[in-house]
């Protein structure tokens, strides 16, 4: 089920009335029926993973703490099994493909196997926050919990299931287990979020879809046509996911379920590793404490940190997909963030203005986002190679023009991250409720009426519901 | 007040206020009156109508010396389909008044006969432009104008007019940003044909031309002439009150090295029954399928249907061929 369809729209109100009109356990019990309900819509059979991931990872984290001695065990059991999982959907046709290639390669037949198996929504993002459970019991960080029920909510809370954030047991078990009270302010809140979440969704990334598509269709794009598509998904992409988590953590607030943020105004940061503390901070965080520092993070010299931080984001590239050109924009990153130790060991980034700082980074991320969005290794060559100097006068017309509509469609995006940074603070402390009231009550009325009047004529699925 | 008067505040509020303002703007663009203007000024004696494939395909001026000197009009848009064309004949060429010797759809293999294809999305637009409001037809075929089908998305569709207005916004947008990028000394038309030309097909990626040479959705059905089911029926009885010859022409599809396009069984039986039924209404029907003249070395890229910028010329004189017999009957 999908957040912008019309049975959601019955779906979601009948679930919230029905859940504040039942005790806290029923209350579970509900949101885990619910969840199901949602996530198995459309492919029921999306629900046999899931569960099985919840069964395998639950019996896991009770089994170490039964038995200690064999918890390392079971911490392979269950990572072996969401590794499994996920290699089994998403990365068996990948690697059989690449083997064939090289079977051909060194003159071989190649395997007639064929994987033609669809990805289940989310897998990406259960399997991870699983692992991190689990992981999260074997260092001692939480207790396994003992109720089914609650675990099986913790995995499938279906505002997060689908694209995340992906939330850590630490956070959210707490409050499965803790009785929630019907709160106004916060439904307020909620309902902002979720207002904001749809036009950010429906209004700027599906619009600025259409300059990407378009962009992105062109065999031998120009110059200026090509980075104006680059920018536009720029905008898309972050639209579309911050719009989706702005939904998620809209729709649990509905329920006095707290999110953990995701994104934090991510194009105002001041170097690549600024970046990922501000975008997709739930996946970076994840990232930095399940892999980077299990690998020996900073320890162990240069060339050792190095290292992990460059394995590190060529996992997270491989976790976005099955295809090379997801690994190459892991490996990217990495080699920003290097290159920006070594500017600051230099002493040169100091140096550098705040303003300069924040166009070089988010130069730096269109660029990844040319790697990420390009599927083919071979036209991202080709792309990278065109040149702004051979481009005819009309060419430079039509990326401008191209580069306005995108830049027009960024524009709440713009006044949001200028308003957000002193403004919030300011109706938190000095505005009176009323005073708040008006002006979050006129924003909301705005946004409803931007998404009726300026929604895309086009509309297409959350970008990160095929990772 | 309290927090719980707040939130029915900020609630009605934030529902009421926009449904009553977007109700204040208008609900869809104004109709484009300018192939209409174009076809009184010019005055054609053959009119040809289809999508994106007829710019690619045929060359006016050509066509004209090929029918004997007349002049001709072609009426298309990317990716117009069978509501398209039934409102361009009935919006446009009969509403011009001008009485050709001819019209002519240019259509692929089921694309007659399913109303759905192409009405939806960035298609839709195109469709409002040529079409007046309250169609009864369009009614009958495609629900309600603005709402939807189903009752929930109706009901919610008449508080919200989501699908009236967004195309109109859209429009004034990029309106507005080509006159911007018009300051450069270029007229915004100019530009907007610019915008366009960089997006041409000959331009795109082969898997981006796939959609361009759909037929129709995927499963193969059988021939249906309700008129609760299709434009067919009623674009013929358009021609048919206006007294306009008609005539359908299949277009050949991406053929194979020697000439030869594949075709189901199921839909060699479609096109005879096609062919049979739109025959009984007096008009014409031409299967340009087997028409081993038209190579295919003249397509823009393997498996698309749309000539390549090389072919043009052949391609109209091809079409002429097939045209003309029709004109000198």
């Amino acid at each position: 089920m999908r957040f912008q369809s019309l049975v959601y729209l019955v779906f979601f109100p009948a679930v919230v009335a029905l859940y504040w009109a039942l005790p806290r356990r029923s209350q579970n019990v509900l949101l885990v029926f619910g969840s199901y309900v949602f996530y198995g819509w459309e492919h029921p059979w999306f629900l046999l993973p899931l569960w099985a991931s919840t069964v395998v990872d639950y019996a896991c984290a009770l089994g170490m703490e039964r038995f200690p001695a064999r918890r390392r065990w079971f911490l392979i059991v269950s990572v072996g099994a969401s590794v499994a999982l996920l290699g089994t959907f998403k990365y068996a046709n990948f690697a059989l493909e690449n083997l064939n290639a090289l079977l051909i390669d060194f003159g071989s037949a190649p395997l007639d196997v064929a994987f033609r198996l669809v990805l289940p929504a989310g897998l990406s993002f259960y399997t991870f926050q699983s692992i991190g459970y689990v992981v999260d019991v074997y260092v001692g960080r939480v207790p396994a919990e003992r109720n089914l029920l609650d675990y099986a909510l913790y995995v499938s809370f279906f505002p997060q299931l689908v694209a995340g954030p992906i939330e850590r047991a630490g956070h959210m078990l707490p409050q499965y287990h803790a009785r929630r009270l019907f709160d106004p302010l916060g439904w307020r809140v909620g309902l902002g979020l979720m207002l904001w979440g749809f036009f950010k969704k429906l209004v700027i990334a599906d619009n600025a879809a259409l300059v990407v598509n378009k962009v992105f269709a062109l065999a031998h794009p120009s110059f200026p046509v090509l980075w104006a598509g680059v920018f536009a998904f720029a905008v898309q992409i972050y639209a579309d996911f911050s719009g989706y988590t702005d939904i998620a953590r809209g729709t649990a607030r509905l329920l006095g379920i707290e999110l953990m943020q995701n994104f934090n105004h991510p194009y105002i940061a001041t170097s690549p590793a600024d970046f990922w503390r501000r975008w997709h901070i739930s996946l970076s965080s994840w990232l930095r404490d399940f892999i980077y520092i299990p690998l020996g993070g900073n320890r162990g010299g240069p060339a050792r940190a190095s290292f992990n931080l460059v394995a590190t984001f060529a996992i997270s590239g491989l976790w976005h997909g099955a295809s090379w050109n997801y690994v190459l924009w892991g490996l990217y990153w990495g080699l920003l963030i290097l290159i920006q130790r070594f500017l600051r060991w230099l002493g040169i980034a100091q140096r550098i203005p705040w303003l300069g700082k924040v166009c070089v980074t988010f130069a730096a991320t269109c660029a990844g986002w040319l790697l990420f969005r390009e599927r083919n290794l071979g036209q991202i060559v080709r792309d990278l190679a065109q040149s702004p100097f051979a481009v005819s006068c009309d060419q430079w017309r039509v990326g401008v023009y191209l580069m306005a509509l995108a830049f027009f469609y960024s524009l709440p995006l713009v006044i949001h991250t200028l308003a957000t940074r002193d403004f919030a603070r300011r109706l938190a402390t000095d505005w009176s409720a009323n005073t708040r009231l008006v002006l979050e009550t006129s924003v909301g009325a705005l946004l409803l009426f931007g998404i009726v009047v300026a929604r895309s004529v086009t509309t297409s699925d959350f970008i990160y519901f095929q990772f | 007040m309290t927090e719980t008067r707040r939130l029915l505040i900020f609630v009605a509020v934030v529902l009421t206020i926009p449904a009553l303002l977007s109700h204040l703007l208008p609900v869809k663009k104004h109709f484009d009156s300018r192939p209409l203007e174009r076809l009184r000024a010019r005055r054609p004696n053959v009119v040809l109508i289809s999508d994106s494939m007829l710019d690619n395909g045929v060359d006016t001026e050509l066509m004209g010396q090929q029918l004997g000197g007349r002049r001709v009009e072609l009426l298309w848009h990317g990716g117009a389909a069978t509501a398209a064309w039934y409102f361009k004949l009935k919006n446009y060429v009969i509403a011009s008044g001008v009485h050709p010797d001819l019209v002519c759809i240019l259509f692929r293999d089921w694309m007659l006969t399913d109303a759905t294809f192409r009405t939806t999305g960035t298609y839709r637009s195109k469709i409002e432009a040529a079409m007046h409001e309250g169609d009864p037809v369009y009614r009958l075929l495609l629900g309600d104008d603005f709402a939807g089908k189903q009752g929930l998305e109706r009901w919610i569709n008449r508080i919200y007019p989501l699908n009236a207005r967004r195309h109109v916004q859209q429009e004034k947008i990029e309106r507005a940003l080509c006159r911007l990028i018009s300051v450069s000394g270029l007229a915004v038309g100019v530009v907007e044909r610019k915008v366009n030309e960089a997006f041409a097909m000959a331009n795109l990626r082969a898997e981006a031309t796939e959609e361009a040479s759909a037929v129709s959705k995927e499963e193969e059905v059988d021939f249906d002439p309700d008129p609760g089911h299709s434009f067919l029926p009623h674009i013929v009885d358009l021609a048919a009150q206006a007294r306009i010859p008609l005539c359908f022409l299949r277009v050949k599809r991406y053929p194979a090295a020697d000439g030869h396009v594949a075709q189901s069984e199921r839909l060699r039986r479609y096109v005879a029954d096609l062919r049979a039924w739109i025959e009984s209404r007096g008009c014409v029907f031409i299967d340009d399928t087997d028409n081993l003249d038209r190579t295919q070395d003249m397509f823009l890229k393997a498996g698309d249907d749309h000539m390549g910028p090389w072919a043009k010329r052949r391609s109209t004189e091809l079409y002429g061929n097939t045209l003309r017999p029709i004109l000198f009957q």
